[in-house]
């Protein structure tokens, strides 16, 4: 039996405890119905934040996955009636991957730096979703789709499966494979995978066509829950992904993290963000309240790395004296 | 080992704190209610009986949850509208509850779902993407919770009732004020426009307004979009005079594009007022300044507060099982009143 690192599983001792408490203290937390709309409502930026995890262990950002779910509802939705739906979810899988490809070979091939890039496909994809359909909305109708967003397996809302499945792919991927291990080695050193051999821009590249076609799949998601198609839609999606991310203990600096983190992460946020509307906050507070979870997770990152530069200096002094 | 202890005692301490600040900030929005809400108000009956209402509520007597999901609680025009409902709903002894959807469909779409899953007894909704509605009707039918809109309407069906107020109605009144002022000026009866294209809701106005003023033998000279913001609208009023030096009368379909037209105006070396009047669109608090100094010849009121409290109305008649009557049957829609104010009643309704 393996031993356990807690350590590096705080989120789930913090989920487990923040459930608990609320169970006993909110009696319309316990109901059902509330329990699946958390799941429901954590799998929409958890699955973006799958991607959003392989990216930050790369020790790289991507900020236009709200414009890219923007475009690519409205591409989706703008073909569903057309030529099906099943087609029509094939292409915005096949249309996710290409906005992360663009992505992809802007950072990887002309050396751009993500924030830079990604802060311009953030502008740029949503110029296109506004001038694809005229700034208008597409409602979608087909009752089987909208299944997608509102439906259950069981007791369990079809977007958490979703989540589950590729949460389960992506860990083996990266737990599993060479292509995982070199994400993880990239984050350490860029400098030092390029000396070993590894081909470094295949593995940003790839990285991030992973991230669009998470951000396809969550696209399906929130069209499916919303019944349409908008380009102004999703407008601060990155940082709830980046924020779910960092609260799962992945690091900024890159070189670690885990995808299973991620998504108790993911259920973390949900269900704080509901008990905030369990308990009618005002808006101004949910907007404090979600800003200070945001600062502690970051925080978490900072405060760790300070502890390790300071005991290793404080290593370095020792050495020096002897 | 002592470390993770550490670190997980630091981060529990923060999610409770952030419960306790949950817990004692839900008592905030009652008291930020009654401030917010004196700025405009348009029947001052109601506000006394509503502080007597408060002390109703404390009795612990509650008939359910009556949740209002808002569009956006900063504009003022909803503050209105949601003291409507929350004194309403008080009198007849619910409690009443808010969610505010920041603009943002997602949290529109979330906050309803979590107030439909807590069992309540109606939900009055002003969707700031009505389309993505469609789902939280489903929803709430599948609970028999009612929903009934207000301010703005949904081509989906599944809800009670809407209010809102006739747009084209509004321009109507407007243009018929304009031709009672107007008509012994002398003036070149000349009439210009910004609206706010592709709003509907203004483009509705501004086609009130003008088939009222042209079967009258006005001509409406130009017609541009100031994309409801007073930069834009500045520069609409510019071009405008520009192009048509003589323009009597321009009809702005909302308040700061006509406050920014008015500027427009005097910066011209012309005078608001006199030389060219302007009209404005839903009566906001920094409109009467200048109404009352003559800057800005009128403006056009809603009823927020009868909509909210029509909304509320309905939903009681609903539950005694009373047939509700439309003015609109197909779209279930039910309208308020409207009615210009002027330099004559400003101080009224201030």
């Amino acid at each position: 039996m393996k031993k356990i690192n807690w350590g590096k599983h705080v989120v789930v001792v913090i989920l487990v405890g923040f459930w608990l408490v609320m169970f006993v203290m909110n009696k319309n937390f316990r109901l059902g119905d509330n329990l699946a709309s958390i799941l429901r409502e954590a799998a929409t930026a958890g699955i973006a934040a799958l991607g959003m995890t392989l990216i930050i262990i790369m020790g790289d950002f991507d900020l236009s996955i709200g414009s890219m779910v923007a475009l690519l509802g409205i591409i989706m939705a703008g073909v569903m009636n057309t030529v099906g739906l099943i087609p029509s979810l094939i292409v915005v899988c096949v249309a996710g991957m290409v906005c992360g490809l663009v992505n992809g070979v802007i950072i990887a091939y002309f050396k751009v730096p993500a924030f830079i890039t990604t802060l311009g496909t953030y502008y740029s994809f949503r110029a296109i979703a506004y001038i694809l359909n005229n700034a208008n909305t597409i409602m979608c109708t087909n009752p089987t789709f909208l299944k997608i967003g509102n439906g259950n397996i069981g007791v369990i809302p079809i977007p958490f499966v979703i989540l589950l499945v590729l949460g389960i792919v992506l860990a083996m991927v990266l737990n599993r494979t060479v292509y995982g291990r070199n994400v993880r080695a990239l984050g350490n050193s860029e400098k030092a995978c390029r000396i070993s051999g590894i081909n470094t821009k295949r593995v940003k590249m790839l990285a991030f066509l992973l991230m669009g076609f998470c951000a396809a799949v969550s696209t399906m998601i929130i069209t499916a829950r919303q019944a349409c198609a908008s380009p102004d839609v999703a407008i601060n999606f990155h940082f709830e992904a980046i924020t779910v991310v960092v609260l799962g203990g992945t690091k900024l600096i890159g070189g670690e993290g885990s995808i299973f983190n991620t998504i108790i992460a993911a259920v973390l946020y949900a269900s704080v963000s509901n008990c905030l509307n369990l308990y009618h906050v005002d808006a101004k507070w949910q907007r404090i309240c979600m800003g200070l979870i945001l600062l502690v997770a970051f925080s978490f990152d900072f405060i760790q790395r300070l502890v390790v530069t300071v005991r290793e200096n404080s290593q370095k002094k020792t050495v020096q004296k002897v | 080992m002592r470390k993770m202890k550490k670190a997980l005692a630091a981060v529990l301490a923060v999610v409770f704190a952030l419960q306790m600040v949950a817990c004692g900030s839900a008592n905030e929005p009652a008291k930020e209610e009654n401030k917010d809400t004196n700025a405009q108000e348009t029947q001052t009956q109601e506000t006394d009986a509503a502080e007597t209402n408060d002390t109703d509520k404390a009795s612990g007597e509650s008939k359910g949850v009556i949740a209002y999901s808002c569009y956006n609680m900063s504009w003022e025009y909803y503050v209105t509208l949601a003291k409507g409902i929350r004194d309403a709903a008080e009198a007849a002894g619910y409690e009443y509850v808010e969610h505010d959807q920041r603009s943002d469909q997602s949290i529109m779409v979330q906050g309803c779902t979590d107030l439909i899953n807590q069992n309540i007894a109606c939900l009055v909704l002003t969707p700031c993407k009505p389309e993505a509605a469609a789902n939280v009707y489903e929803m709430a039918a599948a609970k028999g919770i009612p929903v009934v809109l207000a301010d703005i309407s949904t081509e989906a069906q599944g809800y009670l009732a809407c209010f809102k107020s006739d747009n084209y109605d509004g321009g109507v009144i407007a243009g018929q004020y304009a031709l009672e002022v107007l008509a012994d000026k002398g003036g070149s009866h000349k009439a210009a426009m910004i609206t706010v294209d592709p709003s509907n809701t203004n483009i509705s106005r501004s086609n009130g307004f003008k088939e009222t003023i042209e079967p009258a033998g006005w001509q409406v000279v130009s017609e541009l979009s100031g994309k409801s913001e007073p930069d834009v609208a500045y520069s609409c009023m510019q071009d405008i005079i520009t192009a048509n030096p003589d323009v009597e009368v321009v009809f702005c379909s909302n308040d700061p594009m006509a406050i920014s037209a008015s500027q427009a105006v005097a910066d011209a070396g012309l005078v608001p007022g006199k030389d060219v009047y302007i009209l404005g669109y839903d009566a906001q608090t920094n409109v009467f300044e200048p109404i009352k100094n003559g800057t800005v010849l009128g403006t056009v009121a809603q009823d927020p507060y009868g909509m909210g409290s029509g909304a509320v109305e309905v939903f009681l008649k609903n539950l005694d099982g009373e047939m509700l009557s439309y003015d609109e049957e197909g779209t279930k829609i039910i309208y308020t009143d409207q009615w210009i104010i002027d330099a004559a009643n400003a101080a009224e309704y201030e």
